[in-house]
């Protein structure tokens, strides 16, 4: 609930809690919309539309309680319903399927932090054979960090929906993960091997 | 007695728990305080957290932030159609009936349109220059040397020819952008536009027009003198607008002058039709202009006062010379400084002098105002930048 605050003061006609939203969310919408389109044109109209509806209906905003969920709602909105005008989706069924997770583009440069490469890696190559909700789930949770309340709130289902969603996500990626590492030990075993036979034969 | 359970839970467990995940990211300080005395309490759980914490730090996109100018961008653009926005929801509120708001969300449509051209003006005078000027969208400036310069638009404005032989070309020819023209006094510039209308603009004036026009609508800005003719093409309807007046051509050859410096702004009709208001009033009713009228608006006004005119003489600066028939010296005198941008002194007694005949334009106003002295038997004094005519002596 932390923008809870300056939501309400908003509401209330202050523009400068106006503009510390629109700061505080820029980037974030920002790429979230390379998600679902290369477009960087379109995601940032979105986010002008997104901000224009808010200042305008902003005395009939008082009902929202989940700042977070509402502004990724909202934006992912009214960027499906611009992609559709625009055409740049082929088929429609594509709207539900984002990219999340994906190679990097060149806009989306990831910067490592404590995490380390190998990991991150591994991670990357597991996300990809999550189902689309599954990775928008999970980008919603630790990219952008709803908490599963919000994200019940953004995705329509109940709170342990949410939970479950993100949990079966998890597993899959650690199951993926450990694949993925125990091939590279059996390659390692296999290198190791090769070289030793070909010592043998000098 | 929470702390019990949670020696029990796997890499998973830690990963799900937003408490967790408050502390990994360090958004909170409760769970700072928490999850720190925990590890303190548990040092055989620190494996396993630390592989949950790597997790999440792993699971965690981060990016370089977008630079504050896209923001900064960005925020204006909100700001601004905000205001539209808020503006018309007032105007609804206000206006009871259906047929007010239609007419109140044209007019909000109609003058947010006419203030883009207006917005693009580049807050420089044009005395400011000292050559005819193209001004593009992205600031880049096209100088046009001559006195009597020509700009010819080819190519739906993509390609620009300048006098006849240097060639340049649309900076963003993708896309529909505005360019402005400055002419400086003492200068004029023939313009072709994409769509075949011609105009001279005259000496102390800015035009600013989209290249290409629109499909459906021709529209041009103009602070100064122009003498167009429209080229015919009923499905896009040409408007000229200025400071004072919005006219909405029918046909075709007429001449416009709007100097804000200027008190009046008037129009005068040459061939065709012309549908004329007053820009202070939105809800004016149009007045209709026939060939060899004049129709002049007094700062302020809302209506044009009309008169029967010969048109000749308000088009001959085009050709390189002023015509005068029964004016005093005082307008003469007006039309010069007007032409080269200079201050010219006159005795009060001399004003009133008869004038009838053309000027040739010279480079310099010198020789004009020389010229002018032999003819009237007056007398003309120059001194640097001063200009003075007296009575003589």
């Amino acid at each position: 609930m932390k923008y809870a605050q300056k939501w309400k003061r908003m509401v209330d006609g202050n523009d400068r809690a106006l503009e510390d939203l629109y700061l505080s969310f820029f980037d974030k919408l920002y790429y979230f919309g390379f998600n679902f389109t290369q477009d960087e044109q379109i995601i940032k109209d979105c986010i002008q539309l997104l901000f224009i509806e808010i200042t305008c209906y902003r005395k009939k905003l008082t009902e929202v309680k989940y700042v977070n969920a509402y502004i990724f709602k909202s934006f992912k909105r009214l960027l499906v319903k611009e992609l559709k005008k625009n055409e740049r989706f082929e088929p429609l069924e594509e709207l539900g399927n984002p990219h999340f997770g994906t190679t990097a583009s060149a806009e989306k440069e990831v910067i490592l932090q404590e995490a380390s490469e190998e990991l991150k890696k591994a991670i990357s190559v597991s996300i990809q054979k999550l189902t689309p909700k599954q990775r928008e789930a999970i980008y919603l949770k630790f990219t952008c960090s709803l908490s599963y309340l919000e994200m019940s709130e953004y995705l329509g289902i109940s709170i342990e929906s949410a939970r479950v969603l993100i949990a079966r996500s998890i597993q899959k990626i650690r199951r993926g993960i450990q694949k993925y590492t125990d091939l590279d030990t059996n390659n390692l075993i296999l290198f190791y091997l090769s070289t030793f036979k070909g010592w043998q034969k000098n | 007695m929470k702390s019990q359970d949670l020696t029990s839970w796997k890499v998973e467990d830690f990963i799900l728990d937003e408490s967790f995940q408050r502390w990994t990211f360090e958004e909170t300080p409760e769970a700072l305080d928490f999850w720190q005395k925990f590890l303190s309490d548990h040092p055989t759980c620190a494996p396993v957290i630390q592989e949950a914490q790597n997790y999440l730090h792993a699971l965690k996109e981060t990016y370089p932030p977008v630079s504050a100018e896209v923001k900064k961008n960005i925020w204006e653009k909100i700001q601004k159609q905000k205001k539209h926005v808020v503006r018309l929801n007032i105007i609804m509120r206000v206006a009871a009936m259906f047929l007010m708001l239609l007419v109140a969300g044209s007019a909000w449509f109609y003058l947010g349109r006419s203030s883009n051209l207006q917005n693009f003006i580049v807050k420089v005078p044009p005395s400011s220059f000292t050559e005819t000027c193209i001004i593009f969208a992205d600031g880049h400036r096209l100088p046009v040397h001559g006195r009597f310069s020509e700009i010819n638009y080819r190519n739906q404005g993509k390609k620009i020819i300048i006098n006849r032989h240097k060639a340049a070309k649309q900076p963003l020819p993708q896309k529909r952008l505005l360019n402005q023209v400055i002419v400086p006094f003492g200068k004029q510039v023939r313009i072709k536009l994409p769509d075949g209308t011609r105009m001279w603009v005259n000496a102390g004036s800015k035009v600013i027009y989209p290249v290409p026009f629109e499909t459906k609508k021709r529209e041009i800005y103009l602070e100064g003198e122009a003498y167009f003719e429209v080229a015919h093409n009923p499905r896009a309807p040409f408007h000229v607008r200025t400071q004072q007046m919005n006219l909405r051509i029918i046909g075709t050859k007429f001449d416009v002058k709007a100097y804000p410096s200027d008190t009046v702004s008037y129009t005068v009709l040459m061939e065709g039709s012309l549908a004329l208001k007053s820009n202070q009033n939105l809800f004016a009713p149009e007045t209709i202009l026939n060939p060899n009228q004049l129709a002049q608006f007094a700062s302020g006004s809302e209506d044009p006062e009309l008169h029967q005119v010969n048109v000749e003489d308000y088009i001959d600066w085009k050709s390189g010379h002023l015509t005068f028939k029964d004016d005093s010296l005082e307008e003469v005198i007006r039309r010069i400084e007007r032409y080269y941008n200079i201050q010219i002194l006159i005795d009060n007694e001399i004003k009133q002098l008869n004038i009838t005949g053309k000027l040739e334009l010279t480079e310099t106003p010198g020789p004009i105002l020389q010229g002018l002295a032999i003819i009237t038997g007056i007398e003309y004094k120059q001194n640097n930048e001063a200009y003075e005519l007296k009575k003589p002596k």
